[in-house]
């Protein structure tokens, strides 16, 4: 609780000192674009074909994994459960 | 960075502080949105019948200038009187009840019938209405073209059969019509029943409401103040002024922050020139999208001597006054804030009684966890309520809207290939065009993939649903090794 508030002030504090700053709307150089499209033609192909969802699925655990044990080895150091 | 921290943390905490107090001071509104009709411009008055009701209701009496004319006309004629049962507070308009209509007695098929007893006219209903505590209920009349006027009485105020229970004082012109439920017990009006004299009667946008918006930074609406002036209280000097003031920009008064924007409040003030009901209106741009606290006050400015707003002599009598609050576009990061500290229920999760020793339910380590660690809700809305803030300012911008595409769920169409020959070659010419699509036969509903093949007509399976949890196992102990290879050094490939 007393973490999430302290964000929400930050939040604001950050809110009204930035909102000078355009505000994005999209990606530049035509990357919003290709990058929707890219999206959307993966989750017609995992529509279709389901193995694709799990095996993208599997790969983001993986990856969560993995930062995991990177977040923890800046934490605990050498006593990090993980085999070199 | 420990020093910073010493100097940010304080700061920000007193911030809060100051936000949690001001908005705790914030004054409450006691108007009952179904305590008034309002007339709409089809020329249907509708009235609050209140809520929390129970009992059968057998009759709905009213009272008219011209009685005679519903016993002619009642069915299937220009005028007539329908009850509804609303699921949510109505506001004024039968379109904002959510709900049925439990009787139309105008019509033939509903079987009700009517009598009239000196002005008073009663609806029979067929059956009774067993009336729900849990909604509200509300009666429009649908008046014909200038037949008659529905009155309001000081005198026949009670519901129900004799009954003790104040319904609406009804003054005339019938802001506050006469009625009676005949069968009808209990009854929540929220409010004063007996309100006659100088008031605010409503104010647009509604207390609560929220008004939508298609920039990010406000806009135009139009404004309403209806009211009503005793013949006492009317005098040359005699307004109603409504000022506004947008509840995160004018409480943090960054004057260069309006600078650039527009005011965070603003005024506006009518003169009203004669006794009785008075209604304006007008287009009013709000600036700024959030929370916008608004207070009508009706006042007397006899013996004053202002210029430019500025005033030298100060004499105003305030008459009546109400306040409120409604939201422009969605709400901002400070309301959020505002709402989540004045709230005691939400300001307080119920992980916290862990923390009052006297609760009996005394537990440090959740204690502890609620309020060190955001809960997933808390952050949820969070990355919610900022997503629309400084997320999406310049840079981050660019990695909210990365994040926004990858997570956006719009199936687009694979891309196909043809070929059409224009070399004039006869041979390739007879064959035409050739369109590969490479993915599509995978893809589609009819692929082999996805094709019923299990004999079973009943219940006929695809290729995936009968090889799919086979291959999620595989994939996913697939994964559970390598994380295990991972930390353990097990399954090591030996060359």
């Amino acid at each position: 609780m007393i973490p999430y508030y302290l964000l929400l002030g930050l939040g604001t504090v950050l809110s009204a000192l930035f909102s000078f700053l355009p505000r994005v709307t999209q990606l530049p150089w035509g990357i919003d674009g290709w990058l929707s499209q890219g999206v959307g033609m993966f989750d017609s192909v995992v529509q279709g074909f389901p193995l694709f969802g799990t095996i993208m699925q599997a790969f983001l655990l993986y990856l969560g994994f993995r930062l995991t044990l990177k977040v923890l080895k800046l934490v605990m150091g050498s006593r990090t459960p993980q085999h070199d | 960075m420990k020093s910073i921290l010493y100097k940010v943390v304080p700061i920000v905490a007193l911030f809060i502080g100051i936000f949690g107090y001001s908005s705790v001071a914030m004054a409450d509104v006691s108007q009952s949105d179904f305590s008034y009709p309002s007339i709409s411009p089809q020329s249907t008055y509708m009235q609050g019948l209140g809520d929390n009701l129970t009992g059968s209701a057998t009759s709905f009496t009213f009272y008219t200038s011209n009685p005679s004319s519903w016993v002619s006309d009642y069915t299937g004629g220009s005028e007539y009187v329908t009850i509804s049962s609303c699921t949510t507070n109505w506001n004024g308009d039968e379109q904002t009840c959510t709900g049925t209509r439990v009787r139309n007695p105008e019509r033939s098929s509903d079987g009700a019938s009517i009598s009239v007893s000196g002005n008073y006219v009663t609806i029979i209903f067929s059956s009774p209405i067993s009336l729900n505590p849990s909604l509200w209920y509300t009666f429009a009349w649908y008046r014909g073209s200038g037949m008659d006027t529905l009155y309001g009485s000081l005198t026949e105020t009670y519901l129900g059969s004799g009954g003790t229970q104040c319904s609406f004082v009804c003054n005339f012109p019938p802001y506050e019509l006469y009625f009676n439920l005949a069968g009808a017990t209990g009854g929540n009006w929220g409010g004063s029943p007996s309100n006659t004299g100088t008031r605010i009667i409503s104010v647009s946008p509604q207390n609560a409401s929220i008004v939508a918006t298609t920039t990010s930074m406000g806009g135009a609406t139009t404004t309403e103040v209806k009211g009503y002036v005793t013949d006492t209280d009317i005098a040359s000097s005699t307004q109603v002024s409504v000022s506004y003031s947008n509840q995160g920009c004018a409480s943090l008064s960054i004057t260069a922050l309006q600078a650039v924007n527009g005011d965070c409040s603003l005024s506006i003030t009518y003169q009203i020139t004669s006794s009785g009901n008075f209604d304006f209106s007008t287009t009013t741009l709000f600036n700024y999208i959030g929370q916008w606290n608004y207070v009508a006050t009706i006042e007397n400015t006899t013996g004053s001597y202002c210029i430019f707003g500025y005033c030298l002599i100060n004499n105003s009598t305030d008459l009546s006054q109400v306040s409120g609050s409604f939201k422009i576009g969605t709400t901002t990061a400070y309301d959020r804030l505002v709402q989540q500290i004045a709230s005691t229920s939400q300001a307080v999760p119920p992980d916290l009684t862990g923390c009052n020793p006297f609760s009996g339910q005394f537990d440090l380590g959740g204690c502890t966890a609620a309020l060190f660690l955001p809960s997933a809700s808390d952050t949820q809305e969070f990355i919610t309520s900022y997503t629309g803030q400084f997320l999406q300012y310049w840079p981050l911008g660019y990695v909210t809207r990365f994040v926004v595409i990858l997570s956006s769920s719009t199936p687009q169409a694979l891309p196909s290939i043809s070929y059409t020959d224009t070399s004039g070659n006869p041979l390739l010419s007879s064959i035409g065009t050739i369109a590969f699509d490479p993915l599509g036969d995978l893809v589609s509903s009819s692929s082999l993939f996805n094709t019923a093949v299990s004999n079973v007509s009943a219940n006929p399976e695809t290729i995936w649903q009968i090889l799919g949890p086979l291959a999620q196992i595989i994939i996913y102990l697939t994964l559970i090794g390598m994380m295990l290879h991972d930390i353990t050094g097990i399954f090591k490939h030996h060359r």
